[in-house]
């Protein structure tokens, strides 16, 4: 397996800007650092509001207002050329970068097709948009055998997005951000909304793909069962902070962080009546984060030091990376 | 046999939407549905399906907002829509709902603490602090109190924390049935075991039974004592959680059970991808079995005839294949 990295974030902080007069900004990415490689599912998980879908979007270099970047950095490594992705004027990235070599599946997508045209319309409009000059009749039978590839209906082809199903839908899109065959794809969420037997297909349809193209995938869930399904690497996130990454297996089954060890307790597996415990207490509000580690204030094994000083990036031999107090040597 | 004034019964139930130019074609939404949920002994019934399978459809109907087209519901031996002057507020009263999105169920420009005051009001019949001491009793049952709800607006409350708040309006109309509709799909996951074991806590110290709407069989098979499987308006299997569980015998429960994600990757790698359906209304317009089209044990007469319900210990299955014939 080859461990040449292609994406690389370096102490990202970011804010959303509330009232830029009063002071008021929203920390939604404290201090992040990650790696992604070739050939690798990375997944990112934590609850609602812990800042995994603002990383991604700085990750595909969509910073719009209100959200700023404080400070650091996101190189994408294209041919061997390493170039700075905050720092790229946005025309640029459109044209050169987006869909050619990062695509992102956002939330929700079985929303984003246009209701008033055809499928295959939508897909038409997409090679246009990137001056693909190849004949009309040329580009339905591409279409048609790419969707043969992955599996989908060419019936769906001359169908409107309204007289396809959800699942369905959802399936374009991802069709539709593969087209150009990127070497890094991010989904934001993509099974949340539909059905159980529909998200398995949807999820086979990804994880397919990436085998046979050895090209990253960045899956963003809340759901801990994705995560189990899909990742090689699981990166934990707690309000705004990257607090443990590591290989599934080590995640699930021996998770480091307290964060961690209790989220992974809180599951309920499959056929299971014991009783189990959830995390008491909320995650905290990001317009004012409790100083240093922000976890501790539910955290069981809070310690003195944990109020004080931010916790360090502890790193083992494995590409293990744990933030916390309990496993610095001091 | 329960006694008919221990049970929420369906009987043949059935509901039609109109679709197309004008709305003069139809389709059912509900195809015949018929099931008893016990009262007493209070018990929790979960409802299992898919987007699209009837579930909120049913619920509605029970909650008397949706007239059926065909069918009746007896609560309590009563049919809830031929019923006399002074039942609506009773029945009100004694079913109580829990939706999914919490945000949604509250007013955003009214205080929290207002409607629990309004139930408290029409339910308690006491003073003004007796009014106070039992609204705060209410919320700590669910974990929160008075103090830490008092004069706030929903956007002030994280979902949990209001979707508690939602099940403490509920239980302070002193329910005999709860209906919750999808009550933890918009939570954490760390939030959401909680809530469950606080639906575990209502059925065993209140003796309040629940309807539990969810598409989550592991959930469902956490609380539940009954399941109901839905598949695009028909239900598909009936019977104690215990039994469908272990031994599920319509295809489609079998599909969803092995579909489910587990968080452990060992048993990740286990799963096979399903076949997916592209399009919704032909399979809701089947003239037979309506999962025919993504059965792997299709018979041909699956296409042609509507499979029938078939009793197997305890339990019923609506399907072709355990007809003995």
């Amino acid at each position: 397996m080859s461990f040449t990295v292609v994406l690389s974030a370096i102490d990202i902080s970011a804010d959303y800007v509330l009232d830029a007069k009063k002071g008021l900004y929203i920390n939604a990415v404290d201090s992040v650092s990650i790696d992604f490689k070739v050939n690798e599912v990375v997944g990112i998980a934590g609850e609602s509001g812990c800042g995994k879908s603002t990383l991604v979007k700085i990750l595909y270099g969509a910073i719009f207002p209100p959200l700023i970047i404080r400070k650091g950095n996101v190189y994408l490594i294209m041919e061997n050329v390493k170039t700075d992705i905050i720092k790229m004027s946005r025309e640029e990235i459109r044209k050169k970068i987006w869909w050619r070599y990062i695509s992102y599946i956002p939330q929700n997508s079985m929303n984003v097709l246009n209701p008033v045209k055809k499928i295959k319309d939508q897909f038409i409009e997409v090679f246009k948009y990137h001056d693909e000059k190849i004949d009309k009749k040329e580009i339905i039978r591409k279409i048609e055998e790419y969707f043969k590839d992955l599996g989908l209906p060419v019936e769906a082809l001359n169908a409107y997005p309204h007289q396809l199903s959800g699942g369905m839908r959802q399936r374009v899109v991802i069709a539709l951000s593969l087209l150009f065959n990127p070497r890094i794809v991010i989904a934001d969420e993509p099974t949340t909304a539909v059905d159980v037997v529909t998200q398995l297909g949807i999820l086979n349809l990804l994880k397919n793909w990436q085998r046979n193209s050895k090209a990253t995938l960045i899956i963003v869930s809340h759901d801990m069962s994705v995560h189990a399904y899909m990742d090689d690497r699981v990166a934990v996130m707690y309000a705004g902070n990257m607090v443990e990454i590591g290989s599934k297996y080590d995640i699930f089954e021996n998770p480091l962080h307290p964060y961690t060890k209790m989220l992974i307790a809180s599951l309920i597996r499959k056929g299971e009546k014991k009783l189990r415990t959830g995390i008491a207490g909320e995650p905290p509000n990001l317009l004012n984060p409790p100083p240093s580690c922000r976890f501790h204030p539910r955290c069981p094994f809070a310690m003195d030091i944990c109020r004080k000083d931010p916790p360090p990036m502890v790193e083992s031999s494995d590409r293990r990376i744990v933030r916390c107090w309990l496993y610095a040597k001091i | 046999m329960q006694r008919y004034e221990d049970v929420l019964k369906i009987e043949n139930l059935s509901k039609y939407y109109g679709y197309g130019l004008l709305g003069l074609k139809r389709f059912k939404a509900l195809d015949n549905i018929s099931f008893e949920v016990s009262i007493k002994p209070p018990s929790i019934f979960a409802v299992v399906g898919e987007t699209g399978s009837g579930k909120t459809t049913l619920l509605r109907i029970i909650l008397k907002l949706v007239k059926p087209d065909e069918g009746r519901i007896l609560y309590r031996g009563i049919d809830i829509f031929k019923s006399h002057r002074g039942f609506i507020s009773w029945y009100r009263k004694e079913v109580q709902p829990i939706f999914q999105d919490p945000y949604e169920s509250f007013n955003p420009l009214r205080r929290v603490d207002s409607y629990l005051f309004d139930v408290a009001k029409r339910v308690t019949k006491v003073d003004k602090n007796g009014i106070e001491d039992y609204v705060d009793s209410v919320l700590r049952y669910v974990g929160l109190s008075l103090d830490k709800v008092q004069g706030k607006y929903p956007h002030e409350f994280s979902g949990g924390e209001l979707q508690r708040i939602a099940i403490a309006r509920a239980i302070a109309a002193k329910p005999t049935l709860i209906l919750a509709d999808e009550p933890v799909s918009m939570l954490d996951a760390s939030l959401r075991v909680n809530i469950l074991n606080l639906f575990k806590k209502i059925k065993d110290e209140l003796g309040t039974s629940i309807i539990y709407v969810t598409h989550d069989l592991a959930t469902a098979y956490y609380i539940a004592d009954q399941i109901a499987v839905l598949y695009r308006g028909s239900l598909v299997e009936l019977g104690s959680i215990d039994k469908v569980y272990e031994n599920p015998r319509h295809p489609y429960t079998q599909l969803l059970l092995t579909s489910i994600l587990e968080p452990d990757p060992k048993i990740s790698e286990k799963i096979k991808p399903p076949k997916l359906s592209t399009i919704e209304l032909k399979e809701f317009l089947a003239q037979g079995c309506k999962f025919a089209y993504r059965c792997p044990y299709v018979l041909k007469r699956c296409f042609e005839e509507e499979p029938p319900n078939v009793n197997i210990s305890e339990a019923i299955v609506k399907c072709w294949l355990y007809e003995k014939s």
